[in-house]
Parts: structure tokens; C-alpha cells; sequence
């Protein structure tokens, strides 16, 4: 994803907070009409392909996010910036193009687990509502300053980019913002071995 | 890019006014809030 990259690329903190992308969506989720082979590609579409992701047609179901976003308080409180980034990516992978129902507990913590996190300790947050009242909170305020777009990405807490722009558009928006260029850029967890 | 309207005083973030940064030194890492859902 590009703020993977940019992340590796640029001496910068990452951090998350949620958004209810649609908030009439009811609290046991709603079944959808999946997206007609061969029709023309859709704007969630065009974002998966250039965040490396198979939006894959074919779902019938959309959830209701708040357990996820609370699994992303989790993550976001205790995992390193990798496996946070790891863990969205891994939700995002799940719902998009393997079509796990994200209200699924067994679901949230089986990735957790799979990206270095305790599932079983998320398993345990999300069951007491650990982070239930932050999560609830930072959404309201998301819709109270404007927020209409995912991702939206705020800067320095001053400046906001909306939506899923090209990683070049992101780089400009770090050299006008005076960000620093790493000396020696992070490696990538992800990118395939070196030829022997 | 920018938002109008932004209150202040919550905890982790908040947006303000598109206004361009003086052309200084910066000390820190630049921060970057995702804002996202997972649908």
C-alpha cells in the first residue's frame, strides 16, 4: 500500500483512526448485490488494484465495521507500526478478496495472530469493550471535522490528503510539508528473497 | 486537500485550514493519521 511505502521511505509516525465508511449500515450487517461479472470497474475497484489488493467480485454481504475498527484500536495500542500496517492490510485482504465476515470474532483474531499479535488478548478486549468507547469517540470526531472520504490521510494534524492517491501525489505532499527523505529506507517484510 | 472547520482540543488529531507551512527546519518526523474503514 502506498503508505506502506511511504512509510519506509520517509522519516514519518504513522498512526490510524477509524471511520464508519457507511453509516447506515445496521449492526448485524446487510447482504449486498455482488458486482456483475464484466461490468465496468468500480472506484472501490480501481483503489484495491493500486493497493496491491484483489478486490474480487462475488460478495453478498457487507458488515458492520465496529468490531474491526475496535480490533484496530487493538492492534494500533499494541503492535508495532509494521504489524499494525500488516493487520489492515491482512482485514483488508480478508473482506476484499477472501470474503471473511469481518463481525467475526474467530476471524479478527485468527489475522491477529497471523501478523505477530495476541489474538487471544484481542479476543478478550473486544469482549470487555476495551476499546469500544475510543473507537465510538474518534469516529463521531471524524464526522465532526468532515471526514466524507477513506482513507483520508491527515497530516501533522493540520493538513488532510482524501483518498487513495497515487504514492507520487503522497511524496509531494511530504517534500511540501518539509518531511525528511530516509537516509537508508526500510526494508520491506514483504518483498520476495534475492535471487542466490 | 484541507478541511475547513476543525475543532480543537481532541487527544489524537484534528484537521485545520489548508495553510502552507513556513519554510523551516523541521525537528521531527512528520505525522500521518490514517483515516479509514475496512470496507
Amino acid at each position: 500500500m502506498e503508505v506502506e511505502r511511504l512509510y519506509r521511505h520517509w522519516e514519518i509516525e504513522l498512526d490510524w483512526a477509524p471511520f464508519f465508511l457507511d453509516p447506515s449500515i445496521p449492526p448485524e450487517g446487510r447482504p449486498r448485490q455482488p458486482q456483475a461479472p464484466g461490468s465496468p470497474e468500480t472506484p472501490v475497484e480501481a483503489r484495491g488494484k493500486r493497493l496491491g489488493l484483489d478486490f474480487r467480485r462475488g460478495r453478498t454481504f457487507t458488515p458492520h465495521t465496529i468490531l474491526s475498527l475496535q480490533a484496530g484500536e487493538f492492534a494500533r495500542n499494541h503492535g508495532t507500526t509494521q504489524q499494525v500496517l500488516d493487520y489492515h492490510r491482512a482485514l483488508f485482504r480478508a473482506y476484499f478478496t477472501d470474503f471473511e465476515n469481518l463481525m467475526d470474532v474467530d476471524v479478527l483474531a485468527r489475522h491477529a495472530d497471523t501478523v505477530g499479535l495476541d489474538g487471544a488478548a484481542l479476543r478478550q478486549a473486544l469482549a470487555d469493550g476495551t476499546y469500544a468507547g475510543d473507537t465510538t469517540e474518534a469516529i463521531e470526531h471524524a464526522y465532526a471535522i468532515g471526514v466524507q472520504a477513506i482513507p483520508t490521510f491527515i497530516m501533522d494534524e493540520q493538513y488532510a490528503v482524501v483518498g487513495a492517491q497515487e504514492y507520487e501525489t503522497l511524496e509531494r505532499v511530504m517534500e511540501q510539508l518539509h518531511a525528511k527523505r530516509r537516509e537508508v529506507p526500510l526494508p520491506d517484510p514483504h518483498a520476495p528473497p534475492p535471487d542466490e | 486537500m484541507g478541511y475547513a472547520g476543525a475543532p480543537s482540543g481532541h487527544p489524537r488529531w484534528e484537521m485545520a485550514m489548508t495553510n502552507p507551512p513556513a519554510d523551516e527546519e523541521r525537528t521531527g518526523p512528520l505525522r500521518v493519521t490514517v483515516v479509514s474503514d475496512f470496507i
